[in-house]
């Protein structure tokens, strides 16, 4: 009886503990035994999947031999505070190698008693939280980038706000005035500046067409239709446009009436290539426009008091020279004829300066009319006829047939013409050749090397003087330049021909240009639009 | 020549020495000549003594050859017609100067730095000898 009671005891206990190895190995958790000495006692299935070893390759073994020691010495150390304190230690959560790598994992480990209550060792129960431990690693990173990326956003704002009220502040305080239109010419903003110097207010304005609103004169008093108005060119053309302090004078008007002269730079907004809008800047010139005529009027009036004292010897000396205060000696004669020559060359220096002075505030005017070049030409050539004849020189003249009709401004082509000839006539020898040649000529044609953009009337004076040396060739056209060999032979001359000559041509849309070489001659090229010189208004005609 | 006996210039000059050369000049062309120092002795000469012609200067003290020469040309008859030759060193293309020219015609508008007396005095025959309209 006995005996079969012990076999089903055993059956039983066998029945039992296979079903325990059963559940073991079936729980997805890996499930551990261990002694005092750190060695695994008992395995489950999952617990070998992971190490990637087998039940016999673990069970009985020393941790030591199965992880790095430092590693194992952490988890004797766990151990032995359970087994110590009798009590168990749940959710511990460490690193652990493993055949996947590394992982996390999560171990509650229970002291592991014997039938006597006495700790022979631990029970492990471990989960791969990896995947947890990584989602919330994943949270953690993405609120700190979340913070970061609102700390970022307020930076900007502040910025942007700070930006916004830095360019409301500078457009507000402009000293300039500042007017903005759309496409259509209607005002969407016009500056505090803008509102003081026309004396209206943004809101009366702004939608409203700028020349329903804005009002500009010209130097006669008369109002600029649209057509003539500089925000319409710019809508239209989408080029910038200028009002500058040299130049013709318009008023802007203000709202009780009166005007002030202005300077103002109007460009185009250009977006996609269109038009848009325009901005104007614009200021009140009243103070540089007085600065400009008082200089004007100082210099009109100092070339008047230095003119005056030899006006007087040049009568003094011509009554003398007349004979009309007794029979002169010979030499009284010559040096009174001296005193006249030098005298007189006094009076062109002061006429010459007084034309530089108006030439550089751009203080002289240009009136054409239509006038006959060739006959002008020929006039001035007769008038030079004496001191032609007097140096003996040969002087050869070509002329088309047909008379060449042009918009001059005729005293202004004098003086180019007559500096020209007299600087040819004096750094000639005596006996020396002169040729002039005067013609109409095309767009695309060469003269003097230089290529003809434009109908041009054409003015060729060459001679076989002196010519101008190499090295002061780019100095012709400065003030007070005379060439070094001109100087030795030929010592009066105020120098300011040339440059006068230069600044006329380049007010009214011709050229000057020339060639020539030291001791062999020199020729000049002079060049006018066939249509004309460009008029030229804000100042004084300039002296002859 | 014996018309320049009879006929009277007035020369109107604040520099002393261009007056006096003006007026020896026209002297030893025949002429009979008063002169004046200032705009408004000149009025007073001319109003005075109905010279057949006026030399006259602008720039001068106490009343300039433009104002004198507006004032002569609303007094009278005389005053209306007589020929001015305006002798200067001023500019033509200053405004006042032009519009004193439109208004008050002038009969020239000499720069002195420019015109010997020869000249000068060949204008005057000229103007002189022109008939009146």
């Amino acid at each position: 009886m006995e005996k079969i009671n012990q076999r089903k005891t055993k059956k039983q206990i066998e029945e039992r503990n296979r079903e325990l190895q059963i559940i073991l190995d079936s729980i997805p958790a890996w499930i551990f035994y261990k002694d005092k000495e750190n060695r695994f006692i008992k395995v489950n299935e999952a617990f070998c999947k992971v190490m990637g070893k087998t039940k016999k390759e673990l069970e009985g073994k020393s941790l030591f031999d199965i992880y790095p020691k430092k590693q194992a010495e952490a988890f004797l150390k766990d151990d032995l505070e359970i087994i110590e304190s009798a009590k168990p230690k749940r959710n511990i959560v460490e690193q652990m190698n493993s055949a996947k790598g590394e992982l996390w994992i999560k171990t509650d480990k229970i002291p592991y008693t014997d039938e006597n209550n006495n700790i022979i060792g631990i029970i492990g129960f471990a989960l791969d939280v990896t995947d947890q431990i990584q989602i919330e690693k994943n949270l953690e990173n993405a609120k700190i980038a979340a913070k970061n990326v609102l700390e970022d956003l307020s930076i900007e704002k502040s910025k942007l706000e700070t930006a916004r009220a830095k360019e409301k502040a500078i457009l507000l305080s402009i000293g300039d005035g500042l007017i903005a239109t759309d496409e259509k010419g209607n005002i969407i903003f016009l500056n505090k500046t803008a509102e003081k110097l026309l004396g209206t207010k943004n809101e009366k304005v702004a939608g409203k067409n700028f020349s329903e609103v804005i009002f500009v004169e010209d130097e006669k008093g008369i109002f600029l239709p649209l057509e003539k108005r500089h925000i319409n060119k710019v809508l239209i053309t989408g080029e910038p446009a200028f009002i500058t302090t040299a130049g013709p004078t318009y008023y802007y008007v203000r709202s009780d009436k009166t005007k002030f002269p202005v300077a103002t730079t109007i460009t185009p907004v250009v977006l996609d290539k269109k038009v848009i809008g325009v901005i104007e800047v614009f200021r009140d010139i009243t103070q540089e426009k007085e600065i400009d005529k008082a200089k004007s009027e100082f210099i009109s009036l100092a070339s008047h008091q230095l003119k005056t004292p030899p006006t007087a010897i040049k009568m003094l000396t011509e009554r003398l020279l007349g004979g009309k205060m007794g029979e002169l000696e010979k030499k009284q004669k010559e040096y009174l004829t001296d005193i006249r020559y030098s005298n007189q060359r006094m009076i062109d220096l002061v006429n010459a300066l007084l034309n530089v002075s108006r030439i550089e505030l751009g203080a002289f005017i240009i009136q054409v009319n239509e006038k006959d070049a060739g006959c002008i030409v020929q006039s001035i050539i007769d008038e030079l006829k004496s001191v032609i004849d007097k140096k003996q020189l040969k002087f050869k003249i070509i002329s088309p047939k047909k008379n060449i009709m042009l918009m001059l401004d005729e005293p202004l082509f004098r003086i180019i013409i007559s500096n020209l000839i007299i600087n040819a006539v004096n750094y000639t020898e005596q006996g020396g050749e002169i040729q002039l040649e005067y013609k109409i000529m095309d767009k695309g044609q060469m003269l003097g090397e230089k290529l003809l953009e434009e109908n041009y009337f054409t003015v060729i004076i060459s001679d076989k003087g002196y010519g101008i040396p190499q090295y002061q060739q780019d100095k012709v056209f400065t003030k007070f330049f005379r060439g070094d060999n001109a100087r030795e032979k030929h010592t009066d001359g105020t120098g300011l021909g040339l440059y006068i000559v230069k600044s006329i041509l380049d007010n009214s849309g011709g050229l000057i240009w020339f060639v020539s070489n030291e001791n062999k001659g020199s020729t000049f090229y002079i060049a006018i639009p066939m249509a004309g010189m460009k008029v030229k208004t804000g100042g004084k005609e300039l002296i002859c | 020549m014996t018309d320049d006996k009879k006929t009277k210039i007035l020369v109107v000059e604040d520099e002393s020495i261009i007056n006096k050369t003006y007026a020896d000049e026209l002297r030893d062309e025949g002429f009979f000549v008063f002169t004046a120092g200032n705009g408004r002795d000149g009025l007073e000469l001319a109003l005075r003594e109905k010279p057949d012609l006026i030399l006259l200067d602008i720039l001068m003290p106490i009343m300039d050859g433009l104002t004198m020469m507006d004032k002569l040309r609303k007094k009278d008859s005389y005053g209306k017609n007589v020929p001015i030759i305006l002798l200067t060193n001023l500019s033509s293309s200053e405004k006042e100067i032009l519009d004193a020219i439109v208004k008050d015609e002038p009969a020239y508008y000499l720069i002195k730095s420019d015109w010997d007396l020869s000249s000068v005095v060949e204008k005057i025959r000229e103007r002189l000898n022109r008939p009146q309209l």
